[in-house]
C-alpha cells in the first residue's frame, strides 16, 4: 500500500516508459481498489494502470467472449480501460467500483459487437478467427496450456457467442469471472432471482451448442455432482 | 416427473438451490437414469470448464505497453459540474438524492414565495401607486357644499388603456358643472402618464357623517382600489 502513495499529487509520473503493474493472483480489497481510484481520480497513471492489472484478464474474458477474435479482444479492453479512465471523475463511490467499472466495460463491449455486427453484415464476409493459439504463444509459461486445448479454448468462445447476450453476461460473470449473484444483479441492474434463472437458462443453453459441437464427445464426464 | 421435468432441475442442483424434496427425488433418479444423468455431468463439465476458460485469459504481451502509450495521451480525468456538486453538498448531509430533493423542494418554494411576494408588491408600487401606500385619506366637506376631492394616481411609467371607476355611497352625489348627477358610480378609461396624475372629482355630501369613495384603476397588469374617507360635516 506504501508504493501506491508515490504519486499522491495530480502530476503525472514524468517517465513515458511503460509500467508493469503486478498481476495480482488474489481479488484485490474494496480499500485497496478505492485508494487507487482515488489517486487515479487525481491523474496517477500508476494507481490506474495497477487498478486495471487487478481486473485486466476479467475485462478482457468479457470481451474476449463477444469479439470474433483475441486481439480484436485485447483492443477492445484497451478502448474499455480508457472508457474507465475518462470517466473516473464523476465515480463517487456510491456504488461499488468493481460494479461502476462492469457497467462501463458492458457497454463498451456491447457497442463494438453491436458495430462490428453491423459491418458484417454489410461486407457479407466470414470474420478472420485469430486463435488463441497465437495469443498462448505470446505468455509462455502461463498455466492456460496446462488446463485447456487450445482448440478446446476456441470452441467455447465460439459456443459462447452463440448464446444470448442476457445470458452470455451472466454466464460470463458467474462463470468464467466467478463474481457473486449480488455482484451481477447490481452490474445487470436485474434482480438476483433473475441473474439465477438467465445462469441457469444460460449454462443450459451453452451446453446444447457444446453437444452439437461434439465437445462433450471426448471429454470425460463428472459423476459427481455439487450440492 | 418425467426425465424432462428432472432436466430442468438439474441446472439447480448443481447451484445447490433445489428445495430438499426436489432434490431428494432428482438424487435418487440419476443414478438409474444413464439419460439424465449424462445431461447433469454434461452440464458440470460445461461449468468447469467455464471457469478454467476464465483462469486461462491472459493479454496479449505488449498490452500494458499499449495502454501506457494511449494513457499518458489521455488529459487527467475532468471532474463533472455535479460530482463538484456533490461532494461540495455530502458534508452537510445532502448527499441522498431523497435529502437533496427535499432540500431543493423548500429552495424553489421559498423562492417562488419571495418571487410571488415582490411581484405582487410590484405591481402597486412600481407601476401604478397612489399617494400614502394608499391609506385612505381624509377630506372634510360641508353639507351640501361642493367640494372638490383631488384623487392622485401616481405611475412610475405610462399606462395605457386605464379604466378608472369611482364609487359614492348614497349620502354622496357627484356634482358636474354645478348639477348634480345621479348615478352614484363614474367610469371611464383613460391613461396614466409617469409621475403624478390628480383627478379632481367634484362632490356634495347629503347628510353629515364619514362615508367611503371607492376609486380604482385597473389596466394591463395594474389593479388598484383606492378609498378616500370624505367627512361631510354641518355646515
Amino acid at each position: 500500500m506504501q508504493a501506491l502513495l508515490r504519486f499522491p499529487s495530480r502530476d503525472r509520473p514524468k517517465s513515458d516508459q511503460p509500467s508493469s503493474p503486478p498481476v495480482l493472483d488474489l481479488p484485490p480489497t474494496e480499500d485497496f481498489v478505492a485508494t487507487l481510484i482515488q489517486q487515479a481520480q487525481h491523474g496517477d497513471l500508476i494507481a490506474f494502470e495497477r487498478l486495471m492489472a487487478c481486473y485486466q484478464t476479467k475485462i478482457l474474458g468479457y470481451a474476449r467472449a463477444f469479439v470474433s477474435d483475441a486481439e480484436q479482444a485485447n483492443d477492445v479492453a484497451q478502448d474499455a480501460m480508457l472508457r474507465i479512465y475518462r470517466s473516473l471523475g464523476g465515480f463517487r463511490f456510491q456504488s461499488s467500483p468493481k460494479t461502476w467499472m462492469f457497467r462501463i466495460v458492458r457497454n463498451i463491449v456491447l457497442d463494438y459487437a453491436k458495430s462490428r455486427r453491423s459491418k458484417e453484415r454489410k461486407r457479407e464476409q466470414s470474420i478472420d478467427h485469430t486463435p488463441d493459439s497465437e495469443m498462448s504463444a505470446c505468455s509462455e509459461g502461463n498455466p492456460e496450456a496446462q488446463v485447456l486445448a487450445n482448440e478446446r479454448k476456441e470452441q467455447l468462445w465460439q459456443a459462447l457467442s452463440q448464446v444470448p447476450e442476457s445470458f452470455r453476461s451472466v454466464l460470463l460473470f458467474c462463470d468464467l469471472q466467478g463474481m457473486s449473484y449480488d455482484e451481477v444483479a447490481a452490474i445487470l441492474n436485474i434482480p438476483v432471482g433473475t441473474v439465477k434463472s438467465r445462469l441457469n437458462r444460460g449454462r443450459e443453453f451453452l451446453r446444447e451448442v457444446l453437444l452439437k459441437q461434439g465437445a462433450f464427445s471426448n471429454s470425460q464426464t463428472v459423476e459427481g455432482k455439487k450440492t | 416427473m418425467n426425465c424432462a421435468d428432472f432436466q430442468k432441475l438439474i441446472p439447480s442442483l448443481l447451484c445447490g438451490e433445489l428445495p430438499q424434496t426436489e432434490k431428494s427425488q432428482i438424487e435418487a433418479h440419476l443414478p438409474v437414469c444413464p439419460t439424465c444423468r449424462t445431461h447433469a455431468n454434461q452440464l458440470e463439465q460445461t461449468t468447469t470448464w467455464m471457469r478454467e476458460l476464465g483462469s486461462s485469459v491472459t493479454v496479449r504481451r505488449d498490452f500494458h505497453a499499449e495502454l501506457h502509450a494511449k494513457l499518458v495521451l489521455e488529459p487527467p480525468p475532468s471532474i463533472p459540474f455535479a460530482t463538484r456538486l456533490w461532494r461540495r453538498l455530502e458534508p452537510m448531509g445532502l448527499d441522498s438524492g431523497r435529502r437533496l430533493g427535499f432540500a431543493a423542494t423548500m429552495v424553489a418554494a421559498c423562492f417562488l414565495l419571495t418571487f410571488a411576494t415582490l411581484r405582487f408588491r410590484g405591481e402597486n408600487r412600481a407601476v401604478l401607486f397612489l399617494p400614502d401606500e394608499g391609506v385612505a385619506a381624509s377630506f372634510r366637506i360641508p353639507n351640501h357644499r361642493v367640494a372638490v376631492v383631488q384623487l392622485d394616481f401616481v405611475a412610475d411609467q405610462t399606462v395605457s388603456e386605464v379604466d378608472f371607476e369611482i364609487s359614492l355611497p348614497k349620502e354622496l352625489e357627484f356634482v358636474d358643472g354645478g348639477e348634480p348627477i345621479s348615478e352614484r358610480k363614474l367610469t371611464w378609461r383613460g391613461s396614466l402618464s409617469a409621475g403624478s396624475n390628480p383627478i379632481p372629482v367634484a362632490v356634495r355630501g347629503l347628510r353629515p357623517g364619514q362615508y367611503r369613495v371607492v376609486a380604482q384603476a385597473r389596466g394591463k397588469n395594474i389593479s388598484v382600489l383606492h378609498e378616500v374617507v370624505l367627512e361631510v360635516v354641518k355646515s
